[in-house]
């Protein structure tokens, strides 16, 4: 027994001295080693040019040798050219409220004790940073140090001039690491072009009242969460204003995301990806989910959307459906689920305000479709949850530039009631 | 065996129904009975009027029976009268964008084995909200339930006519329960008339602030805390709507704590001496965890400048916070929280005017000076006064002092 001891005693520092050793490296790699810069996307505004590359969770860990993401530190690399007559400045703050200052990166990626890299560490991340100014005729880049976004990336870079003025550059960059569940889907040959039906904006109102009410499950026989949505714009639009709403994308499940989004279920995590259930229109799953994530995994904003065979001159109109989970409850179908508000309405209209007060709410209206379901006598969704509704689904308009939020317009087809 | 069974199912039944008749219990108390509307304050534009009250954590549970405190809810009543000849429509989200919808707030208070009751709270809480359009002529009233802020809370009231014209009411409500930082301070007495000096002039004012002293002390004054990289100018008012309107956060005092799970928010700030006195005020901006915080200190100097109060300031941003033993460490490089502000300011539309003066004295990353806590900044030296405004100023607006040349500016920063 004594002899057992004594041999873990031996062990048991050779093991802290190998797992030492084993971590304490800081062997960054230059930025032409990683090739993160072949996505770079570039704008250009009068004689300034912006251009702006996201590494993955993998590409920063090489090039910054330490696991950045892991410690919710995501790099976003800049290059901007200024041809101008004056020098410009950049805006950290602009780009993200909650930046991380050079040292403060490097500080969380600190090793747990004093080790001479600790120090190294601080200097490559404080010479990597962005430069604040840039001088008339040159070209500067590096590093700003900003919170984790996964999915798709998107951010502003605004430059301020001598006149004080601001021209703003907003990029939306994809973030490769994730599956979103809209990727493996060709938008081009969901319909022959013989069943793409084209409406002006009388025609569409008519057409939409006739779309189903509600989702249903996959076989069709029963009816799910209602259809209380209608997105018109291109898939790009569509996509950029959720994201600039701070929506999130949702990954298709597989067994990282259905992990992930177990540890989350246990233990009240934020993973802001997670997998959403299928619900079915048009005899098929939903094309794009998002979901806005607040404090747990059961306080979400849920929206799920099909592409109709439905343009308004020329414009793709999606159909969805949109709903807030309030919590976990047991069922007897699937265990445990999420219920909703059963208030969909607010729900509804939340996302009127949320896209509105993120600039990308073109025009707004309402019309007929869903069947109203008073308060005192509510429906089911699939899982067995109640919801009440004014039988109003909500028409959004949606843009990919900002808009003016006093430009927006309300066409009066249908008013809600309260 | 099976009569031993009968019995403790007998037992079970017993104990769920009292368990289930303990809890059951919902008495809301009628909102004229609970006096929260004696603090509401009220806005009037174009014919619309709006009056919010914040309600404590008393009075929700009072007008609720709900401890919704406890959750991080807290309602806001609003009272809006339309007299004018369009509608109007209100968005919660304006006011809170993460706000809690009603029947989200009811499902969190609901109960086990109480279906009755979790059916009267639901009714309840649906009424008390509100949204949607107000009628011309008419008056609407509700509550919108927001995430928890202690101190001082603003929101905005956005209404959007059917003209499209929105109009805005910002208010500026102090909460009830947090004793803030200044609570004690009478700026009124802090200097005799004696002791006060007064500029009209730039030269001057720059002048005094670069004679000011580069660093704040510890309590004794034997020893050097961190620098004062910092002033304000504008008067207390318009100094705290600024860092309000800014996302910052009052902090607490020593003598009364503050609740736990809001002590990374609201915990009082450590003491730094200057004047021979702990800072008068000190705000904080909390980002996602403790070790992310940006803290403020201020002090209102003797110094007026064209009538107006000069605050003088420290600010840093805390990159490892541990509460036991308390104990905290600066981003060394004490500029960069002094950049973060002037930019903060700068996008809330609360700044006027800006410029840098000497007086910190410079320390490089090499050669870095050291903190009370024997960690290591270093700076290049300068402070960074900032004019505040009470009136939103747009960007191209903001006027910049040619004192000393920003260190931004400069060509190889």
């Amino acid at each position: 027994m004594p002899n057992t001891i004594r041999i873990c005693w031996i062990i048991l520092p050779l093991i802290f001295i190998l797992f030492v050793s084993g971590c304490a490296t800081f062997n960054p790699r230059t930025e032409e080693e990683v090739p993160f810069r072949e996505r770079a996307q570039t704008q250009e505004k009068g004689n300034v040019q912006v251009t702006a590359a996201v590494p993955s969770a993998e590409e920063s860990k090489r090039l910054f040798g330490v696991d950045i993401y892991g410690r919710g530190v995501q790099p976003i690399w800049l290059e901007i050219e200024n041809e101008d007559e004056d020098p410009v400045y950049f805006l950290p703050l602009g780009l993200d409220p909650n930046y991380f200052s050079p040292i403060e990166a490097a500080f969380v990626n600190h090793f747990g004790f004093k080790t001479p890299f600790n120090e190294e560490m601080n200097r490559f991340f404080y010479e990597r940073r962005k430069s604040i100014r840039i001088a008339p005729r040159s070209v500067m880049s590096g590093f700003v140090y900003t919170p984790v976004d996964e999915g798709t990336k998107a951010f502003n870079v605004d430059l301020l001039g001598e006149d004080h003025e601001i021209r703003t550059f907003t990029f939306f960059i994809n973030v490769p690491g994730i599956r979103p569940d809209h990727q493996d889907i060709d938008f081009e040959a969901l319909y022959p072009k013989a069943q793409i039906v084209s409406y002006e904006e009388q025609g569409l109102r008519k057409a939409l009242e006739r779309v189903p009410c509600c989702t249903t499950n996959k076989e069709g026989t029963e009816q799910g969460d209602p259809l209380n949505l209608v997105v018109i714009g291109d898939q790009d639009e569509v996509h950029n204003a959720f994201i600039r709403a701070g929506w999130d994308e949702t990954e298709i499940i597989y067994r990282a995301s259905a992990w992930k989004t177990g540890m989350s279920f246990l233990f009240g995590g934020r993973y802001r990806y997670s997998p959403i259930s299928p619900l079915y229109v048009y005899g098929r799953r939903q094309d794009v989910s998002f979901q806005k994530a607040r404090g747990t995994i059961h306080e979400r904003n849920h929206l799920r959307l099909w592409l109709s065979p439905m343009r308004l001159n020329g414009k793709p109109v999606w159909v969805g459906q949109i709903s807030r989970d309030i919590g976990v409850r047991f069922t007897t179908k699937t265990i445990l689920t999420h219920k909703i508000d059963p208030d969909v309405d607010e729900t509804r209209d939340f996302l009127i305000q949320d896209l509105w007060y993120s600039q990308g709410l073109l025009k707004l209206a309402y019309v007929k479709g869903v069947g109203p379901a008073p308060i005192s006598a509510p429906r089911g969704n699939l899982t067995g949850d109640p919801y009440f509704s004014d039988g109003l689904r909500a028409v959004l308009w949606v843009s990919r530039d900002r808009l003016d939020m006093e430009a927006v317009e309300f066409i009066e087809w249908e008013l809600p009631p309260r | 065996m099976q009569s031993y069974l009968d019995r403790c199912g007998l037992v079970l039944f017993v104990v769920l129904s009292l368990t289930a008749y303990g809890c059951a219990s919902f008495n809301p108390r009628p909102i004229d009975q609970v006096p929260f509307q004696t603090r509401a304050q009220t806005q009037s534009e174009n014919n619309v009027r709006v009056t919010a009250a914040v309600l404590s954590a008393q009075e929700s549970k009072a007008v609720f029976d709900l401890d919704l405190y406890k959750k991080g809810i807290q309602p806001i009543w609003l009272e809006i009268q339309n007299n004018d000849e369009e509608r109007v429509w209100f968005a919660p989200a304006g006011v809170d964008r993460g706000y809690f919808s009603p029947l989200e707030v009811a499902y969190m208070h609901h109960r086990s084995f109480a279906k009755e009751t979790n059916n009267k709270i639901d009714k309840y809480l649906h009424k008390q909200g509100i949204r949607g359009h107000i009628e011309p002529g008419t008056l609407r009233s509700g509550f919108v339930f927001t995430n928890l802020d202690l101190g001082t809370k603003i929101f905005n009231v956005d209404l959007v006519g059917d003209d499209q014209q929105i109009r805005t009411f910002t208010f500026f409500i102090s909460v009830p329960g947090l004793k803030v930082s200044y609570a004690d301070v009478d700026f009124a007495n802090l200097y005799s008339k004696d002791e006060m000096v007064s500029y009209e002039g730039k030269k001057d004012l720059r002048k005094a602030l670069e004679n000011l002293p580069c660093c704040s002390k510890n309590e004794d004054g034997t020893k050097q805390a961190d620098p004062l990289n910092l002033v304000i100018i504008g008067n207390g008012k318009t100094v705290h709507q600024a860092l309000i309107r800014s996302g910052w956060d009052e902090t607490g005092t020593m003598e009364r704590s503050v609740a736990v799970t809001e002590q990374y928010r609201y915990g009082p700030v450590s003491p730094f001496y200057l004047y021979g006195r702990p800072q008068d005020a000190a705000f904080r901006k909390t980002r996602e965890a403790a070790d992310e915080r940006n803290h403020l200190r201020l002090w209102l100097s003797p110094i007026r400048y064209k009538g107006e109060q000069v605050w003088v300031g420290q600010i840093s941003r805390d990159i490892k916070v541990r509460y036991i033993p308390n104990k905290f460490q600066i981003e060394p490089l004490v500029d960069e929280a002094r950049t973060y502000i002037l930019q903060d300011l700068w996008y809330s539309q609360t700044l006027a005017k800006f410029g840098y003066v000497k007086g910190v004295g410079a320390a490089s990353m090499s050669k870095p000076r050291k903190t009370l806590q024997e960690d290591p900044y270093f700076t290049d030296g300068y402070r960074l006064v900032l004019w505040v405004s009470r009136k939103p100023i747009s960007f191209s607006e903001v006027e910049a002092l040619h004192w000393e040349v920003p260190p931004f500016r400069k060509k190889d920063f």
